[in-house]
């Protein structure tokens, strides 16, 4: 995947009629092949009209957009686009035609045969995780969730190797644009498209970009990096007031706990014995210790509870109130081990095999290192 | 909704039998010879008289087809104008200007008029089309304006051409309000028609005229009745295809 279907722009400039000052002005970008990256930046930064100049909705006014190394005014603009998938924001759905017509829209002008496109929207409605019975419903009949899905898979029809979303998911309620982020990555572990996603939701773009570019009034590129080192070193002073005062609290979102060295701690296995867990206890700061057996979190001891019986099957151990999956984010562990009032939150993987506890200075030391 | 169209239709088939129950019963009662009974509608003329079933047949026969000539010619000239109209954006008021100005003809002088240089039937047809442009036009340009930018949007992203965009996604969302247009000037042209009756044309709208000139009433009644019949007909007939043509429009919005 060195060059694949990497998008370049090289010195793109755009000066609308009837403006003096440009709307995007000699922007250099590079998009790698298979990732991610995510524009953003205030109104009138041209983060639109740069994406729209992508699949040449908007002609560049100067400069020079290439995908796979092929300069995009190559070829027609018709043929352009159908080897670019393109989501906005409205969605966009044709009101007059089923479900399956929209996704089918790309396949159909293409020219595929039928049974082609009818396993082809089957598997793009599988793909993206919606019902079949909606296939021969009308765009109104859905819920905006719903609609938002069906503009991915009419979008990934053809598959095509590049995407570009405007604001995708701007127009849905906040649970269900969590969702769709979601799904959207785990898409992308499936179809490894090269995707520009416009946005003006800094923590979209943090939990969505591989790399993120922001950009300033004018189409002027301030900082292009990655989620982490944006958050860690914002290269100007436009960029950092961009992200605002929670910068540490937003990196948590991007580290999860699978990433923590989780190596020690106040837990211990109950095959070492009472006096080995007695051993345990007297390490513990915090006058707590965690039981493990047969690889699963038992529950908490207490000092006090330890010291008065004789034997480990004496013990009644208090559930843990904190759990969270190797696959949370630290954002999420703070979270937890802050509403539950825990010392440490509880790792555990879906089977409930315990891999571990996230302490507070476990947090700390992630940001840090 | 649907319990309530049942009920319109229960409603208009309820009128119509009795309509045909009450003319039989009347029928039944009439000879010739009970002619000046019946002051306003001698029912004899109408149902007993020999030529008048082929009359009226000829008559209705004329007014469609001075009717469906006048508008299909008018859909045609307003797609060209409507489809110059999108292009260019400017021409749009100067076309919207003429057809208004065409409209306000009276049709009276503009049949006259047209008559000393063409032939009757070609003066009316002339004079019956461009009292159409104006309403076609407008609903027409109205009807692809009103498709969401973002559908086009989408449309063009997705990199259809111009002519299957046209085709495949505005003409069929703007189609109500085309179909509107048509309606309207389908039921203005069916009353229009009769006025050509000064032109030695008219359909049902010479039998109008007749009864005017001889005053007899009900040859102006009967000319009149199947003149709004005729334009309700009409009417529905295209509601009906609209109705077939937006099935996406009927079913309801779940969210």
């Amino acid at each position: 995947m060195s060059e694949g279907s990497a998008i370049t722009l090289a010195g793109v400039t755009k000066t609308f009629p009837g403006t003096r000052a440009p709307a995007v002005r000699s922007l250099d970008l590079t998009v790698n092949s298979g990732s991610i990256v995510v524009l953003i930046g205030p109104s009138g930064c041209g983060k639109t009209t740069t994406l729209r100049m992508i699949n040449r909705l908007i002609e560049p006014s100067g400069g020079t957009i290439t995908i796979g190394g092929d300069d995009v005014r190559q070829r027609s603009v018709t043929e352009l686009r159908r080897g670019i998938g393109y989501v906005i924001q409205q969605i966009g759905l044709f009101p007059h035609r089923t479900i399956a017509q929209n996704v089918a829209t790309v396949p159909k002008v293409l020219g595929w045969d039928r049974e082609r496109i009818r396993a082809r929207v089957e598997e793009l409605v599988d793909l993206v995780g919606l019902d079949r019975d909606l296939l021969t419903r009308f765009p109104a009949e859905l819920s905006g969730g719903q609609q938002q899905r069906v503009g991915v898979a009419r979008a990934l029809a053809a598959d095509p190797p590049v995407l570009l979303m405007d604001e995708p998911f701007g127009a849905v309620d906040p649970i269900v644009r969590g969702r769709l982020q979601h799904e959207l990555l785990d898409l992308q572990e499936k179809v490894h498209k090269t995707i520009v996603l416009v946005t003006h939701d800094i923590d979209e773009a943090v939990a969505l970009g591989d790399k993120v570019a922001v950009l300033n009034v004018g189409g002027e590129l301030e900082q292009y990096d990655t989620p982490d080192a944006l958050l860690a070193k914002p290269a100007t002073e436009f960029v950092a007031s961009f992200l605002g005062a929670e910068r540490s609290i937003k990196r948590l979102s991007l580290s999860r706990v699978r990433d923590l060295h989780l190596d020690g701690g106040i837990w211990v296995d109950v095959s070492a014995g009472l006096a080995g867990v007695r051993a345990a206890m007297d390490r513990s700061a915090v006058g707590w210790l965690g039981l493990v057996r047969d690889q699963r979190f038992t529950g908490w001891i207490s000092a006090d509870e330890l010291a008065a019986v004789s034997a480990l099957d004496d013990l009644d151990p208090a559930p843990p109130l904190a759990r969270v999956s190797p696959e949370s984010s630290l954002r999420e562990a703070l979270e937890i081990i802050l509403t539950s009032h825990s010392a440490a939150a509880v790792v555990e993987d879906q089977a409930g095999h315990f891999s571990g506890l996230v302490e507070l200075e476990a947090i700390r030391r992630g940001l840090t290192g | 909704m649907t319990g309530r169209r049942a009920r319109r239709w229960a409603g208009a088939v309820a009128v119509v039998v009795l309509l045909v129950v009450w003319t039989r019963a009347r029928i039944d009662g009439l000879s010739v010879d009970t002619q000046a009974t019946n002051p306003i509608v001698r029912w004899e003329w109408v149902f007993l008289r020999e030529d008048t079933r082929t009359e009226l047949w000829d008559a209705t026969l004329q007014h469609l087809r001075l009717t469906f000539i006048a508008v299909g010619a008018g859909t045609l000239i307003s797609a060209a104008l409507s489809a110059i109209a999108l292009r260019l954006r400017w021409s749009l008021a100067p076309i919207t200007a003429f057809t208004g100005f065409l409209y306000t003809i009276p049709s009276v002088a503009l049949f006259g008029l047209l008559r000393s240089r063409f032939g009757n039937v070609m003066a009316a047809e002339v004079a019956l089309t461009s009292y159409t442009l104006l309403v076609l036009v407008r609903n027409m340009v109205a009807g692809i304006d009103g498709v969401p930018a973002a559908v086009t949007d989408a449309a063009d992203g997705l990199g259809l051409s111009r002519t299957r965009r046209l085709l495949t996604v505005e003409l069929p969302l703007a189609l109500p309000v085309i179909v509107a247009g048509l309606r309207v000037a389908t039921v203005t042209t069916v009353g229009l028609v009769g006025i050509t009756a000064i032109i030695q044309l008219g359909g049902l709208g010479s039998l109008i005229f007749d009864g005017f000139g001889t005053q007899y009433f009900t040859k102006i009644v009967v000319g009149s009745v199947l003149s709004v019949l005729l334009a309700v007909v009409l009417d529905l007939l295209f509601h009906g295809l609209e109705v077939l043509l937006t099935p996406w429009s009927r079913r309801p919005v779940v969210r």
